[in-house]
């Protein structure tokens, strides 16, 4: 996906803005990998094969997307995807 | 409210993750069925839309349930420069980024898989957006076509294809047969999936064509609209202005 395209796409749901982490790219400076966070829900909208996948949850893998974002662990600063968002880890319970 | 048509009718899900389902499953034929059930008349019906389009010169242009990108890289010739495909199968996406890509268009088409009821765009964005063979499967037609009004721009161009129904006779009972009894037993040649194709033509039966779709495009905010009927009536081209 071309990275023009890319910065003005926003939340599908509260139409908030969305951040942009890029993982790989192809020889013209297409995105083939990443992924946004939306700045108000958290969620996050993978991009698998240069198509960002931004459909309403319940259309969502969430099985088939966990180890793709899980392959992106250090690009997720510590967080959890959990339930198609990003989260702070909660405290562990003594 | 009418009854909901969906694709599978014991299926406890709702019409949008039926459809969803159901394009999945038939993806891999989907571009070799059409032509057959429609004769190859679906090809001329998607350039008139291009040529539609192409009058206003867009930049910018949204074609919504792309599928496999068929009527999106048809768009490539009115000269926009950016042309976004979206569809909720990732199924059909997949299918129409290979052909994309062997074409030599990623530059100009990308793909976002996603709901034309939730889109994930800020508003006045594209200078015309289309719809081919799509609007039938809204689950909320009203809030599908509000999302469209909200994304595209003052002056812009909304330009659906849509099946319809000839209310003419001969053309209406040859018609009824057709989809009826002709249209199941070919897509049944094509896949396993007989309910999908029963369902293409029962949704087209209770889709609500012509005038009535005319009306409710009124009725959400378009201007200067005008439905053109295609082939005897089984398809129809409705264009509208923001």
């Amino acid at each position: 996906m071309k990275i023009e395209t890319i910065h003005k796409l926003c939340c599908p749901f509260d139409k908030a803005d969305l951040s942009l982490t890029e993982i790989t790219k192809d020889v013209n400076d297409n995105i083939l990998e990443g992924f946004f966070v939306c700045s108000s829900c958290n969620r996050l909208y993978p991009i698998v094969k240069g198509i960002p996948i931004m459909s309403p949850d319940e259309f969502r893998e969430f099985k088939l997307e966990r180890p793709l974002v899980e392959k992106w662990q250090k690009h997720l600063k510590g967080k959890t995807f959990e339930n198609f968002r990003l989260t702070e880890p909660l405290p562990i319970e003594n | 409210m009418d009854k909901k048509v969906t694709p599978y009718k014991d299926s406890t899900l709702g019409k949008k993750e039926q459809v969803t389902k159901m394009f999945d499953t038939i993806s891999g034929n989907y571009d070799g069925l059409n032509r057959v059930i429609s004769f190859g008349i679906d090809i001329k019906w998607r350039k008139r839309v291009v040529s539609i389009v192409s009058e206003k010169h867009p930049a910018k242009i949204l074609d919504i349930a792309t599928g496999t990108g068929d009527l999106a890289i048809n768009m490539t010739k009115t000269g926009a420069k950016e042309i976004i495909g979206l569809d909720i199968s990732a199924g059909m996406l997949e299918v129409g980024k290979r052909k994309i890509t062997e074409k030599n268009l990623d530059g100009i088409i990308n793909m976002i898989v996603g709901d034309s009821e939730n889109l994930p765009f800020e508003a006045n964005s594209f200078d015309a957006i289309t719809v081919a063979f799509g609007v039938r499967n809204f689950e909320n037609l009203e809030k599908g076509l509000s999302e469209i009004y909200r994304v595209l721009k003052p002056g812009g161009s909304f330009v659906v294809l849509e099946t319809s129904i000839p209310t003419k006779t001969p053309f209406k009972q040859g018609y009824k047969l057709y989809t009826k009894f002709i249209l199941p037993a070919i897509g049944k040649l094509f896949s396993k999936d007989r309910s999908a194709y029963a369902y293409l033509s029962e949704s087209a039966a209770a889709f609500p064509h012509g005038a009535a779709f005319n009306n409710i495009l009124n009725k959400i905010g378009f201007i200067g609209i005008d439905n053109r009927p295609q082939t005897f009536g089984v398809a129809s081209i409705y264009v509208a202005t923001k």
